[in-house]
């Protein structure tokens, strides 16, 4: 066939012609990526509704002698959790309430990114204890962070109840292949037995604002939900009493522009109401720089990779139009010796298509061959295939065009090369 | 080879070495802004506790890039760092120039740290040593890094004693698992690109580029033989062999695609403000260039003797 004798002689610069279209659009798939995930990761943690007013709330009892006596009185820890459940209820107020209490589990099969420190725990001698990295928030602070999970659902956050000594918890992406959904561990937290049932996995790189850093990831971390309200944990003093001191622990997200009196006075009105005065409020600037220069950090990543891509985009069209116009010259002289051995045009225009054909066969191999390669966006994979196959198609078109050209007229330069 | 062949082989080089050059300059400029997100440790950087000149002794050998960091205050605003001879990295400054690694106590600061101006120059002091601030941290005054301090200064790292230190370098990683193990290695803490894939997206951008001008620069090779090789045939008649032809033509084209790499660079540098001649694996990206373009030309040539008239 006339196609295959074409190939023969052209095949050499067919193949650097597919490899460079099929690289590029490999490129290009490789920016609709990350595109895609820059989107998701500015969405997920960096966006504008993020962009809050970070304060940070904690108890005042620092002297170990003042907060054993304020533990031991019933009416000083209700007042305490009073005033959290007023917060929770607060409208302009989010309370994120986080703690990164290391969690004790017993016969932990994680390896030591997990964990702070192997102990002797409270049950006794020979009992396998790890001090496991551990971050005990609110659903207000899982929410605000927008935290989700990859596999298996979020904990129920109305039905978290301590009394019950079991807890649904989350796990950090890192721990994926250790545990599955519906392994339980026993941990002591607090000087309580208590039984952690795994209930999802937390999505990669879920990060938050923790102890005035912002790239705090959590994929290994053990999350623990902490209880809707402090109302009616039991009367072992020590336990709900620490627990309750904790949950006070956290950071206030306000909506930017409300002014710092507003929040104090509001602060001010929920103590007098509940009778807890022993809280403290602080500013947290750094939080609302470092998002905006790590969100900054993020776009300048994608704007470099953007703006090469352009490059790149502008030098493979130039080759493979440069190279387009060579194959066809190189065909020139068979089509104009067929043309005058009295082919007609459409069976040319037939044959030049059977060798484009071929061209965009190898071009798409080559695509297949880098996509398997790389690690697959199942969603942008069809966007860049179907940018491929638009060029492939163009290029076909512009192939037929030079052909018409020629046959339209051919001039002196042919004869000479005859 | 005819004018207008020079002319097609020679704008396209020039096209293909803009792009050659431009994906250096990416990957320079995008190394200076992923370490600015991650406190200046790149993606295969790694905590250990040992010596730092042991260290570096280790890994230098098999690691172009190797650095060593330790923290000097609590909270590692302040750090120190060692790294061998030549060793280079693309700290992301606005301000200044990188240290000049010849001895002199310097440092490199965030727009935000105090600094005692003295005859023209700035100073920080640290453990009652005086450091020349030589440039600013960060890509705009407002960064990451604008409290943080970076000193260039053996000294403050023990010599004896294991500290925790902060390794980091291209296969520096592998070199230290190979020369002193894997006991007591754990890793960095990730920073802002643990957020979006760019670890595995950059570098794949760089290998398809390459890949690219590649492709285009056997082309270009090939482009220029078919015109070496028709006036060769036609040359024959005057008595030029066909040996004569091709060296002249291959010099011809070595010398229009360094002419491209010159003028590029040229440009490039007044364009970025900063010399690229440390950007990594120049020296093997140009022969790999030189070397693509001479084969590409000579096999053509030699396969179209064969084809004949």
């Amino acid at each position: 066939m006339e196609a295959l004798r074409d190939l023969r002689s052209t095949w050499p610069v067919v193949v650097l012609k597919s490899v460079l279209v099929g690289t590029f659009f490999l490129s290009v798939y490789n920016l609709l990526s990350f595109t895609a995930s820059t989107d998701t990761a500015v969405d997920r943690s960096l966006s504008e509704e993020a962009e809050v007013d970070m304060y940070s709330v904690a108890d005042t009892l620092v002297d170990p002698d003042e907060f054993w006596a304020f533990r031991q009185s019933p009416d000083s820890v209700a007042s305490l959790a009073a005033f959290y459940d007023a917060l929770q209820a607060s409208t302009t107020l989010r309370h994120l309430s986080v703690f990164d209490q290391p969690v004790p589990v017993v016969d932990f099969q994680g390896d030591e990114r997990f964990y702070l420190a192997a102990t002797e725990g409270g049950r006794g001698p020979g009992a396998d204890v790890r001090l496991v990295r551990s971050l005990q928030m609110n659903r207000e602070t899982f929410e605000f962070y927008r935290l989700a999970v990859s596999s298996g659902t979020p904990p129920a956050w109305d039905d978290v109840d301590y009394l019950s000594r079991r807890l649904p918890v989350l796990l950090g992406s890192g721990y994926e292949g250790t545990y599955q959904v519906g392994d339980l561990l026993e941990a002591d937290l607090y000087a309580e037995q208590l039984t952690l049932e795994v209930v999802g996995f937390l999505e990669p790189a879920s990060s938050m604002f923790y102890q005035g850093e912002l790239n705090v990831f959590l994929d290994d971390y053990l999350l623990l939900p902490y209880p809707p309200t402090l109302g009616d944990l039991d009367d072992d003093h020590t336990f709900s009493g620490i627990l309750t001191f904790a949950m006070l622990n956290g950071d206030l997200a306000v909506p930017t522009g409300v002014p710092t009196d507003d929040v104090l006075a509001d602060l001010r009105e929920i103590s007098l109401a509940t009778g807890f005065t022993d809280y403290a409020l602080l500013g947290v600037p750094t939080y609302l720089v470092q998002l905006a220069l790590v969100r900054q950090v993020v776009q300048d990543n994608l704007a470099l990779v953007v703006s090469t891509q352009i490059m790149l985009a502008v030098t493979v069209v130039g080759a493979a139009l440069v190279i387009s116009t060579y194959l066809s010259r190189r065909r020139r002289r068979r089509d104009l010796v067929r043309w005058t051995l009295g082919r007609s045009p459409d069976e040319l225009a037939r044959t030049l298509a059977a060798s484009w054909g071929v061209e965009a066969a190898l071009t798409l191999t080559v695509f297949a061959v880098g996509l398997s390669v790389l690690p697959n966006r199942s969603e942008v994979v069809l966007t860049a295939l179907l940018l491929l196959v638009v060029s492939l198609v163009l290029d076909g078109l512009h192939q037929q065009l030079l052909l018409h050209r020629l046959l339209a007229g051919p001039t002196r330069k042919d004869a000479w090369h005859a | 080879m005819s004018l207008r062949a020079v002319v097609t082989v020679g704008g396209l080089v020039l096209l293909l070495t803009v792009l050659a050059s431009a994906l250096r300059v990416y990957e320079v400029r995008q190394q200076a802004v992923v370490l600015e997100g991650n406190r200046l440790y790149g993606s295969e950087s790694f905590l250990v506790s040992g010596v730092a000149s042991t260290v570096l002794a280790a890994v230098s050998p098999s690691s172009a890039d190797v650095r060593v960091f330790t923290d000097l205050t609590p909270d590692g605003r302040v750090r120190a760092v060692v790294s061998s001879e030549g060793a280079a990295f693309s700290i992301p400054l606005h301000a200044g120039r990188t240290f000049s690694g010849d001895g002199s106590a310097e440092a490199l600061v965030g727009a935000d740290v105090p600094v005692v101006l003295r005859d023209g120059r700035s100073y920080v002091t640290f453990a009652g040593r005086e450091y020349e601030v030589v440039g600013l941290l960060g890509l705009r005054a407002e960064s990451l890094l604008s409290t943080d301090v970076l000193v260039d200064d053996p000294a403050l790292f023990s010599d004896a004693a294991d500290e925790p230190l902060v390794v980091d370098g291209r296969g520096a990683r592998e070199a230290y698992v190979d020369v002193l193990g894997d006991r007591g290695l754990t890793a960095n803490p990730p920073g802002t690109s643990h957020r979006t894939d760019v670890d595995v997206v950059s570098p794949l951008l760089l290998t398809l580029g390459g890949s690219v001008v590649l492709a285009g620069l056997a082309f270009a090779g090939v482009l220029a033989s078919s015109s070496a090789a028709r006036y060769a045939r036609v040359a024959r008649v005057l008595g030029l062999s066909r040996a004569r032809v091709y060296g002249s033509t291959v010099v011809t084209v070595l010398l229009v695609w360094a002419a491209c790499v010159v003028a590029t660079s040229a440009v490039w540098e007044a364009v970025a403000g900063g010399p690229l001649g440390w950007a990594p694996r120049l020296v093997p990206d140009l022969a790999l260039q030189a070397l693509t373009l001479w084969a590409a030309f000579s096999v053509a040539f030699v396969a179209d003797r064969r084809r004949g008239a």
